[in-house]
């Protein structure tokens, strides 16, 4: 201790110099511990940048793609040509905006009732100015039997779409009318629609949340209406409004049908065709232009003997052959054998629509209508 | 190179001075000199150490000294005795002075210092000069001297340098000399010569006596004496010769020099019938007591020896701090300062050191210290040096850490444009092929109807008779793993109902020829598969049914055109 105090300068230096040494330790010991974990970091940071300037794979077992900016704009351009390529499939199905069928923005109930009701009435008349045939005791009500045949009943919602609906059998009803040959019969069994402004809204948690779907107790049974089995429609991408045409008529008819409705320029598409053999009944409805047409007595080849419902856009007359015992008779004499026969067809028709993008904010928890 | 220093504090009886020597050129250059006198008549030892050292503080203050000094003690404080020991190896020798100096200082040697000096030898017997000095007093200078801010290496006894001075001055060995050291309280007899050194101190006979024979005669206090006595025989103060005083100054100064010129005599008488029979050629003086008017006269006469003054200071150059004056007032005191600082250039210089030893090891530690902090310091810097490298390594690593961030970042933000891309470029390409197909199935059904005409056309005497589309769902295939179930498979199955007609089956005959009938549906199968629409006709799957129509007249059973109703399987990318 006396020596201690008699060099107390000097061992105060050495005690700080100590302290400063052990200092001096830990900060190196602190650095070497830094510069370790900084050099794996390093190391670590440079693999992770190698694996990224090697590439990167973006779909397992595909050839890595380089990170550069020309693959970026690559990518960049190619979503540009699928948004410009899906812009031009909309433009096609969306088809003329001028022949585009809309329903009427501002219609309430009441109006759409009274338009629907004077709609009905138009098509029945037309019907008759042009001797085409409804079912006598039952005529169709032309997709609205609902309100027509129930006093006071009118849509509760879906207005627009509705009148729309409307729109749409008008022009098809036309067209139907149009198609028929001079003279040809047709029977209207039934215009079929889709009952939308009766469908329910989807709750959550089961499968299309938030969409209206046909109610599953609902609408089945009624008159002029039905659910369509197939659709053009293709959630969010395409909206189609589903339409059924059961009517009676001659092959011609359907041809020049399905030729008007797919040369009109609307977004409309056939859906399903489905042809049958009219029922006597529905023949004898008919009776007054099913005549059976015999071939002239002009000479007729076998080679030239045409089906009858297997043209379906071709000539269409009755088959008939040439005489028994062609031998022994040298005149041709005709004979028919297959009378000309009336079809029931069924066709199903699909308005098409793009519907409106909505922004990717809004679009989730909205329902869908 | 560092250049030989040394700086000399001679505490003298009557003054102290400070010198500073340095070597250049193998001479030596004194830089400094600086020295107080000290008040007269200080009789008591504590009494005159600490004059000495407030005087040494004076200097030391007033001049910025400073570092460590060699201290020449005077010879009053000293005790001085000479031994004849054997010449042998030195490390024995050394054994037999520690043995003899037991019986020749009269104190335990636990209470003194001492040292010895070799200072003749015969070949046979060496004689040593022992030097003591008290214990209480060597610690007392030294820690005194430390106290004024110089450091003590070492304590000189004085005795022995005027022969070291005369030494460096040019002595020359073959001659015998007698130097006499006349100061204010002691007398110092130096006998150099070719068998060595002798040296006997007088330690009663001085300046002192002199003053003090005067102060008692005239009774004037001892101060005033001195000073009268400095005044008159320097010739500063002038008394007439009828002043009483100057009867008595001269008196006293007879007397003084009567009894130092028989006393040198007595010593020299006993040096003569020494062994060696030394016989001095001349008398060299030195000290301020030598300046006693009629002394050298004296000596030379009773001695019959030539008396010189000895001024060694001719042999030393003169440095910036020092001029000729300075140096030629101080010639007779600064002798043995010379004689110290004389250890600088001689090859085999005298001396004693008589520092306490504790303190001469604080003081050689001292020394050492500025070394051993700089040592420890260089030591204590060391992981500083280690510090330095791994956080400049760690400053790197972060550097270039922080660059491949940086341009990882930037490949990060190019990947996950890309990921976005093909993301969005996925959900598109999945909603065109939702679209395209709408697109591309919306006319199938008037295509298929016309290329169904255009095939079954062809036919003679065939046409379709019903038509009607059945769709099934077939089962899906199980889920991978991880992966989601496909979506069951829809299969468009059209069933065509055909009717043929047999025209060459007379129409009177009422007979069916099953050829024909195979013959007309092979024809329709081939022409019916043959449809872009249709993947498969199944052969299982055809039904022909005999059937009998009446003709036009109701009467007719035709049997000649049966129906065959057959299953046409859609293309699955021409779905209807």
């Amino acid at each position: 201790m006396q020596n201690f105090k008699k060099n107390l300068g000097f061992n105060l230096a050495l005690i700080a110099i100590g302290t400063l040494f052990i200092v001096g330790c830990a900060m190196a010991f602190l650095a070497y511990q830094g510069s370790t974990k900084s050099a794996l970091d390093l190391a670590r940071a440079r693999r992770d940048q190698l694996a990224l300037l090697n590439g990167h794979t973006f779909v397992p077992g595909a050839a890595s793609v380089s990170l550069n900016d020309k693959n970026v704009e690559a990518a960049a351009a190619d979503v540009k040509e699928l948004e410009a390529h899906l812009a031009s499939l909309r433009t096609a199905i969306a088809g003329n905006p001028d022949l585009v069928i809309k329903g009427k923005a501002s219609a309430n109930s009441a109006e759409l009732s009274a338009l629907l009701r004077e709609s009905v009435d138009g098509w029945r008349k037309l019907a008759a100015d042009q001797g085409i045939k409804l079912m006598p005791n039952d005529p169709t009500a032309f997709g609205f039997y609902r309100y027509i045949h129930n006093q006071g009943t009118s849509p509760k919602r879906d207005f627009q779409k509705v009148d729309q609906q409307r729109l749409v059998i008008d022009f098809i009803v036309r067209q139907l009318a149009e198609s028929r040959p001079a003279g040809s019969p047709l029977l209207i069994e039934s215009v079929d629609r889709e009952p939308i402004e009766t469908f329910v809204l989807i709750p959550e948690g089961k499968p299309g949340a938030g969409s209206y779907a046909p109610d599953a107790d609902g609408s089945k049974n009624e008159i002029d209406e039905f659910l369509p089995s197939r659709t053009f429609d293709r959630n969010g991408l395409v909206d189609s409004l589903s339409f059924r045409v059961r009517f009676v008529a001659y092959t011609p008819t359907l041809r020049t049908f399905v030729n008007k409705i797919r040369n009109s320029g609307r977004p409309v598409a056939i859906t399903t065709i489905d042809v049958g053999l009219a029922s006597k009944e529905l023949e004898k409805l008919l009776a007054t232009s099913v005549a059976p047409v015999a071939l002239s007595g002009a000479a007729a080849s076998g080679a030239s003997a045409p089906a009858v419902l297997g043209g379906f856009f071709g000539a269409e007359e009755p088959v008939a052959v040439s005489g028994a015992k062609p031998a022994t008779s040298l005149v041709d004499q005709r004979v028919l054998v297959v009378p000309r026969k009336l079809s029931s067809f069924v066709v199903q028709i699909d308005y098409l629509s793009i519907p409106e993008e909505k922004p990717a904010a809004s679009a989730e928890g909205e329902p869908k209508k | 190179m560092s250049q030989k220093k040394a700086t000399i504090v001679n505490l003298a009886a009557s003054n102290v001075s400070v010198s500073q020597f340095s070597v250049e050129a193998g001479s030596l250059v004194l830089e400094q000199f600086f020295v107080e006198e000290i008040a007269p008549g200080l009789t008591g030892d504590d009494e005159w150490l600490n004059a000495a050292i407030a005087a040494l503080a004076s200097l030391v203050n007033t001049h910025e000294l400073k570092g460590r000094v060699a201290v020449i003690a005077p010879a009053f404080l000293l005790l001085q005795k000479p031994l004849k020991v054997p010449q042998v190896e030195r490390a024995r020798q050394a054994q037999i002075v520690a043995f003899e100096a037991q019986n020749a200082i009269p104190y335990p040697l636990n209470e003194v210092i001492w040292d010895s000096q070799l200072m003749a030898s015969d070949g046979v017997e060496a004689e040593v000069l022992l030097f003591a000095l008290r214990t209480e007093i060597a610690t007392k200078i030294a820690n005194m001297v430390t106290s004024t801010g110089l450091r003590p290496m070492s304590i000189q006894a004085a005795p022995l340098l005027d022969s070291q001075a005369f030494r460096l001055a040019g002595g020359s060995g073959a001659e015998e000399v007698l130097i006499i050291n006349v100061g204010a309280r002691s007398t110092t007899l130096s006998f150099v010569g070719p068998s060595g050194v002798n040296i006997q101190s007088a330690t009663n006979i001085g300046g002192n006596l002199l003053t003090q024979g005067v102060s008692d005669n005239t009774g004037q206090p001892f101060a005033v004496s001195e000073a009268i006595k400095v005044g008159y025989f320097s010739g500063i103060v002038q008394l007439t010769e009828s002043d009483p005083q100057v009867a008595i100054l001269q008196a006293n100064s007879q007397t003084f020099i009567r009894r130092l010129a028989q006393d040198i005599n007595r010593r020299l008488i006993n040096v003569r019938r020494g062994a060696n029979g030394r016989q001095p050629a001349r008398i060299l003086i030195t000290g301020r007591g030598s300046q006693v008017p009629g002394l050298s006269e004296q000596l030379c006469e009773t001695l019959r020896l030539p008396v010189e003054v000895f001024d060694p200071s001719s042999v030393i150059t003169l440095g910036a701090g020092t001029n000729a004056e300075q140096l030629a007032r101080a010639k007779y005191q600064i002798t043995e300062v010379i004689g110290e600082a004389a250890r600088l250039t001689l090859p085999q210089p005298i001396g004693v050191n008589l520092i306490p030893r504790d303190i001469a090891s604080q003081q050689a530690f001292d020394a050492r210290k500025p070394r051993l902090v700089v040592a420890a310091l260089l030591a204590a810097i060391a992981p500083f040096c280690v510090w330095l490298a791994f956080a400049s390594a760690e400053g790197w690593n972060q550097a270039q850490a922080g660059i491949i961030q940086a341009r990882q970042t930037e490949l990060s933000v190019r990947r996950n444009a890309i990921e976005e891309s093909r993301t969005k470029a996925a959900e598109l390409a999945a909603k065109t092929k939702e679209i395209e197909q709408v697109v591309l199935n919306r006319s199938n059904w008037p295509a298929f109807l016309g290329d169904l005409q255009s095939r079954v056309g062809t036919l003679k005497n065939t046409w379709i008779e019903e038509m009607h589309v059945k769709y099934e769902t077939l089962p899906a295939a199980p889920a991978v793993d991880g992966q989601p179930a496909p979506s069951p498979v829809v299969v468009t199955k059209v069933m065509l109902s055909v009717r043929f007609l047999f025209a060459e089956v007379p129409f009177d005959v009422k007979q069916y020829k099953s050829q024909s009938e195979k013959a007309a549906i092979g024809r329709l199968l081939e022409v019916v598969r043959k449809s872009p629409y249709v993947s498969a006709v199944p052969e299982n799957e055809i039904i022909v049914t005999e059937q009998t129509i009446k003709a036009a007249d109701n009467k007719t059973e035709i049997r000649m055109t049966p129906k065959a109703t057959l299953t046409l399987v859609i293309h699955k990318d021409k779905a209807l």
